[in-house]
């Protein structure tokens, strides 16, 4: 199977650049969760993840504290060969739910 | 205040009016996106992190979905490469957006989710209920 990550410039890399440079003391650790949630989804493993928005089916994984990392999954097949390509699309402050 | 005169300085560095940092709300490490549009006009606008479930992060969704569907994203084939550009965005001073950004407006966004709502519902009501089917 190919595997395929990618990232949304404005909605992730700008947001993950922002808590990567505020939170520079945790950087490894984030990027250690970064890598991890990298690996679960590329694997198809979508444990710990909830739905996010139910309109257009992205789904959602914590980060660190209450952030989180909005994502999509594409699955194709292309002459044969599945694909699963995952959209890294946002990173944004989850509410607080009581 | 809403206009001001700045000046580029050396190293293409601008500053921005105290008045507009604090009526935005805005500190140092801030992100703004920063748009060139046809008549050589440059609109900044915030682009901090933004709480989900907000018409902001609908918004955000919105334009990177369209960003899928125009393919306008960075790919990696590797952990070392995904390593790597995490590096790069922690230190980055500009982060290069797609060249025509398709960021839909907020209204054809809402225009759009109402076609969808009413196509769906015009497609329920021509199906008969299953209970009724003989």
């Amino acid at each position: 199977m190919k595997r395929l990550l990618s990232s949304d410039p404005e909605g992730f890399d700008g947001p993950c650049g922002e808590l990567l440079q505020r939170l520079y003391s945790r950087k490894q650790e984030i990027k250690t969760r970064l890598h991890q949630i990298e690996g679960n989804l590329l694997d198809g493993n979508l444990e710990g993840t909830k739905e996010h928005n139910r309109w257009t089916g992205n789904r959602c994984v914590p980060l660190v504290d209450d952030y989180v990392v909005v994502f999509s999954v594409e699955e194709s097949s292309e002459g044969g060969e599945l694909t699963r390509h995952v959209y890294l699309l946002a990173v944004e402050l989850e509410k607080k739910r009581h | 205040m809403n206009r001001a005169l700045v000046r580029l300085r050396n190293r293409n560095q601008i500053t921005l009016p105290a008045e507009v940092i604090s009526s935005l709300g805005l500190e140092a490490g801030d992100w703004l996106k920063l748009t060139v549009s046809n008549s050589n006009c440059v609109q900044l606008r915030p682009a901090r992190i933004v709480t989900a479930d907000t018409p902001e992060a609908e918004r955000l969704e919105h334009a990177a979905a369209e960003n899928v569907r125009q393919k306008n994203y960075s790919t990696f084939r590797s952990p070392e490469e995904f390593d790597r550009h995490l590096d790069k965005i922690a230190n980055a001073d500009v982060i290069e957006l797609p060249a025509a950004s398709q960021t839909p407006e907020p209204v054809k966004m809402v225009s759009e989710l109402k076609q969808k709502v009413m196509a769906a519902v015009e497609a329920a009501l021509r199906d008969e209920p299953a209970s009724y089917s003989k």
